[in-house]
C-alpha cells in the first residue's frame, strides 16, 4: 500500500516520540513476604496482623487450609486443601487443592487444583497437571498488566480461584514469577508470557489516541481489551492454545489530533474499499524505536475510530472501535501474519456455492493454502482434511465453491462453507459470534506452523545441555508444558514418553550415561495432520509454512559419569 | 499589483481554502462515525461486553455514506459505519486488496524459501518483490537479501551487513531470521 503524502506528519512523529512519557509497562505484583511458623496437619486461624499480617505470609497447612493475608501480604501453601488471597500480594499454592488468588498481586499454584486467578494488575497462578477447569474453561487471565496465567495438562487455569482460610502461623505461598516484558517507554504489556527471544512477539501501535485515551482503562486499553476477549475465546482456536507463546504489547504513541487528521501515524482510512492506511515511514520510525531486546514479529496498527477500515497486509491495520474489530483483527491476522487467502468469492458466507465433494472444474492453483484450483486433490492443500468434521467450528472440511475472489463454478474452492477468513461478523455482539466464523481446520494448521516457524519448544535447560558431573535432576523448561510433551531417553533404552520435564538421575546406576530429552507439540491429529515439513507440489519449491513443523521438535542431551 | 497577478492570487487562495476545507472533512467523518451505537445490548451479552468506550462526539453534521460497490450476488458489503446486520462482504475487491495479498505471497514465499536454506529461491522471489513492491514499506527486503547471503556464504562479511541492517531495521519483522541466520549460532 502506498504511504500517505503526509510530510507534516513526519515531524510530529519524531517530535511525539520524544514527549510521549509515562504508562511505562507494569510487572505483576510483588510481595515483601513476612515468614511465620507452620502448621503440620490442622488449619489455621486468621492473621490480620503478626505474622500473618498486612505485610507477613499466610500459612502453610498440610491437610487444611492455606492462610489469608490482608493489604500486602502473600497467600499460603498448603498440602491439599485450599491457598490463601493476598489482596495485593501472592495468591498461595496448593498441591491438590485450589490455588489462591490475589487482587493486584500474582495469584497461586495448584497442582493438581484449580489456578487462582490474577489481579489487576498481577498475573494469574498456575493450573495444576490434572488440575479443574475454570468457570468459563479458559486459562487464568492476567490482570490488565499482568501477565496471564496457565491451565493444567488435562484442565484448564480457573478464572474464579478460591481463596483460601487462614493460618497464624505456617510460610508464605508459592509466587509465579515471569520476567517483566520489555515493551518501551509508551509500552503496554497485554500478555507476558516469556523472553521475547523464543516467543512470538505481537505488536499493536495505536493512532489518533490522545494521552486522555491512553489512560489506563482509556480506550486504547478497553479496544485491546475487547479484542483479547474473542482472540483468547474457542472462536479463533487455536490461538487460546498457543496463549503462552505469544507476547502481546500495546504502544502508547500519544496523537494530538484524530485519525485522518493530525494522528501520529497518519491513518485513515477509504469508505469504498473499506481499507485502513498509514504513513509507512511513521510506522516503520515507531518500530524501530522499540526496545532492541523485542524481536518483532508481528505488526498491528490500530487506528482509533469505529470505521470499518481495515488492511491485511504484513503490517495489518484495523479500526479498533468498531463492533466487530476483534473480527477484523483476526481476519486481518489470518491475511498478514499467516499468508491465508480470503475464502469467498463474489458470495460470502456459508450460503455461497455448495459443497462439491471434490468435483467441479478446475482453476489455478494458487499459493495460498487455504484456497484451491483443483477440487480432486486439493492441489496437495488439504487433502488430509477432506471429510474431517470440525464440530462446534466450522463443520466439515471438504472442497466449497467459490474462494479467493473467484466466482461460484469458476474454479476456485474454500476448505470449509464458513469460516474467520469468509464471513467473521457477529451480528454486532462479540458473545453472538456463531462456531462457524472460527478459522477453519486448513488454517488452524497454518496457524500452529506460522508460531513453529518463529519459535523453538525449550526456554533453556538446567543444567545446561553438554556434559555435566552429578546433575541430580535434570529440567528443560519448555514455553507451556500442556502443548509442549518431553520424552527422556537414557543411554540406548526405550523413551519414557511424555515424562515430564524433570528428570531424577538418582536411580541410574553407576557409570556413564546419555540422557536425552525430546520436547515436542503434542498437537493430535485433529490440529495438525501435515507433518512432513514438505510443502504441497502445487506451491513452487518449497515455499510454505509447514516446513516449520520440524522446529515444533528440539532435543537436547547430557552426558555424565555417576 | 497587476489585475493579473491579482487573479491568480485570489485563485490561489482559494485553492488552499479548499484543500484546506477537505482535510478538515475527513476527521468530521470520521468522528461523527465514531460515536457510540445507542442500542440496548441484551442481558447475557451485557455481561460479556466491556463498557461503551467514550469517543469523540460527533461533529454536528455528516454526509451520510452512499453504498458504492454493488456485487454480483446482491449481498452488500459491509458499511463503512455502524453494524453488520446480515449477510456482508467483509469488503469489496479491488486492485489495491490483491495488490496487498500479492505482497503477503512474496513474504511467505521468501520466508518459505529461507526455512529450506534456498538461497538461490529467496533471490529469485526477491528480484520480483524489489521490483513489484519498490517503496518496500515493510522494510524487509534488504533483510531477506542479508540472510541470503548469511545462508550462501556465511562469514565474518554477511556478519558484519547483518549487524549494520539491525542497526537501521530494529522494528523490521525480518530482524529474527537475521538473528537467527546470521548472528547466532544456528538451533537446528
Amino acid at each position: 500500500m502506498k504511504p500517505l503524502s503526509r510530510p507534516t506528519s513526519l515531524a510530529l512523529v519524531a517530535a511525539g516520540l520524544l514527549v510521549i512519557g509515562g504508562c511505562a509497562n507494569s510487572e505483576p505484583g510483588t510481595t515483601n513476604p513476612g515468614s511465620a511458623g507452620s502448621n503440620g496437619t490442622g488449619t489455621a486461624g486468621n492473621g490480620s496482623t503478626g505474622s500473618a499480617g498486612s505485610m507477613g505470609a499466610g500459612g502453610t497447612s498440610a491437610a487444611g487450609t492455606g492462610g489469608s493475608t490482608s493489604a500486602t501480604g502473600t497467600g499460603g501453601s498448603t498440602s491439599t486443601g485450599t491457598a490463601g488471597n493476598g489482596s495485593t500480594g501472592t495468591g498461595g499454592s496448593s498441591s491438590t487443592g485450589t490455588g489462591g488468588s490475589s487482587a493486584t498481586g500474582t495469584a497461586g499454584n495448584g497442582s493438581t487444583g484449580t489456578a487462582g486467578r490474577g489481579g489487576a494488575t498481577g498475573s494469574a497462578g498456575r493450573g495444576g497437571m490434572t488440575g479443574t477447569a475454570g468457570t468459563t474453561g479458559m486459562a487464568g487471565r492476567g490482570g490488565t498488566t499482568g501477565a496471564a496465567g496457565r491451565g493444567g495438562t488435562t484442565g484448564t487455569a480457573g478464572t474464579t480461584g478460591t481463596g483460601g482460610g487462614s493460618s497464624p502461623t505456617g510460610t508464605g505461598g508459592a509466587m509465579t514469577t515471569t520476567t517483566p516484558l520489555d515493551c518501551g517507554p509508551n509500552g503496554y504489556v497485554v500478555e507476558n508470557h516469556g523472553p521475547p527471544a523464543n516467543r512470538v512477539n505481537y505488536i499493536i501501535l495505536g493512532d489518533g489516541f490522545t494521552t486522555a485515551d491512553n489512560a489506563a482503562g482509556g480506550v486504547f486499553e478497553k479496544d485491546i481489551a475487547n479484542s483479547m476477549l474473542r482472540r483468547f475465546s474457542q472462536n479463533a482456536f487455536p490461538y487460546n492454545r498457543y496463549r503462552n507463546f505469544v507476547n502481546i504489547c500495546g504502544i502508547k504513541l500519544v496523537s494530538t489530533g484524530a485519525i485522518c487528521a493530525s494522528s501520529t501515524l497518519g491513518c485513515c482510512g477509504d469508505d469504498s474499499s473499506r481499507l485502513a492506511n498509514c504513513n509507512m515511514t511513521s510506522v516503520n520510525a515507531a518500530y524501530n524505536a522499540l526496545p532492541k531486546t523485542l524481536t518483532i514479529d508481528w505488526r498491528a496498527v490500530m487506528l482509533n475510530g469505529s470505521s470499518w477500515w481495515n488492511s491485511g497486509g504484513t503490517t495489518m491495520l484495523y479500526s479498533g472501535g468498531n463492533t466487530d474489530a476483534p473480527g477484523a483483527a483476526l481476519h486481518e491476522g489470518g491475511h498478514g501474519f499467516h499468508q491465508l487467502a480470503d475464502e469467498y468469492g463474489t458470495c460470502t458466507g456459508g450460503s455461497c456455492g455448495t459443497n462439491t465433494n471434490g468435483s467441479g472444474s478446475t482453476g489455478t492453483a494458487y499459493q495460498e493454502v487455504n484456497s484451491c484450483g483443483n477440487p480432486k486433490t486439493t492441489d496437495g492443500k488439504w487433502d488430509l482434511w477432506i471429510g474431517y468434521n470440525a464440530t462446534g467450528a466450522t463443520g466439515v472440511q471438504s472442497t466449497f465453491d467459490g474462494s479467493r475472489y473467484v466466482a461460484v463454478g469458476a474454479g476456485q474452492y474454500r476448505p470449509s462453507a464458513n469460516s474467520m477468513m469468509n464471513s467473521l461478523f457477529c451480528g454486532g455482539n462479540q458473545a453472538n459470534c456463531t462456531a462457524n466464523t472460527a478459522y477453519n481446520q486448513v488454517s488452524r494448521e497454518q496457524m500452529v506452523m506460522s508460531i513453529w516457524k518463529r519459535i523453538h519448544p525449550i526456554d533453556s535447560t538446567e543444567p545446561a545441555a553438554g556434559a555435566v558431573t552429578s546433575p541430580g535432576v535434570l529440567k528443560v523448561n519448555v514455553i507451556d508444558a500442556t502443548v509442549i510433551n518431553v520424552d527422556w531417553t537414557v543411554d540406548s533404552n526405550p523413551p519414557m514418553v511424555n515424562g515430564g520435564v524433570t528428570f531424577d538421575t538418582s536411580s541410574l546406576a553407576a557409570g556413564s550415561h546419555t540422557i536425552k530429552a525430546t520436547a515436542y507439540d503434542n498437537a493430535a491429529d485433529d490440529l495438525v495432520r501435515y507433518k512432513t515439513s514438505t510443502c504441497p507440489s502445487s506451491v513452487t519449491g518449497s515455499y510454505c509454512h509447514r516446513t516449520a513443523w520440524k522446529n515444533s521438535t528440539q532435543t537436547v542431551t547430557w552426558t555424565f559419569t555417576k | 499589483m497587476t489585475p493579473r497577478r491579482w487573479l491568480f492570487a485570489v485563485a490561489g487562495a482559494a485553492a488552499v481554502a479548499l484543500v484546506a476545507l477537505l482535510a478538515l472533512r475527513r476527521p468530521a467523518e470520521e468522528a461523527a462515525a465514531s460515536a457510540p451505537a445507542d442500542q440496548p445490548a441484551a442481558p447475557v451479552a451485557a455481561e460479556r461486553r466491556l463498557p461503551p468506550v467514550p469517543r469523540t462526539p460527533p461533529a454536528p453534521e455528516t454526509k451520510p455514506y452512499k453504498e458504492e460497490v454493488v456485487t454480483s450476488d446482491g449481498v452488500p458489503i459491509a458499511p463503512p459505519r455502524g453494524e453488520v446486520v446480515g449477510q456482508a462482504h467483509p469488503h469489496p475487491i479491488t486492485p489495491q486488496h490483491e495488490r496487498i495479498y500479492g505482497e503477503n505471497r512474496f513474504v511467505g514465499g521468501i520466508e518459505g524459501a529461507m526455512e529450506v536454506k534456498d538461497a538461490k529461491g529467496m533471490r529469485h522471489l526477491l528480484e520480483q518483490y524489489r521490483r513489484e513492491y519498490p517503496e518496500d514499506d515493510q522494510q524487509l527486503q534488504d533483510g531477506y537479501a542479508v540472510i541470503a547471503d548469511c545462508i550462501e556464504h556465511p562469514g565474518a562479511g554477511p556478519r558484519a551487513a547483518a549487524e549494520r541492517w539491525l542497526d537501521a531495521h530494529n522494528g523490521s519483522t525480518a530482524k529474527r531470521y537475521v538473528l537467527r541466520y546470521c548472528i547466532e549460532p544456528q538451533q537446528q
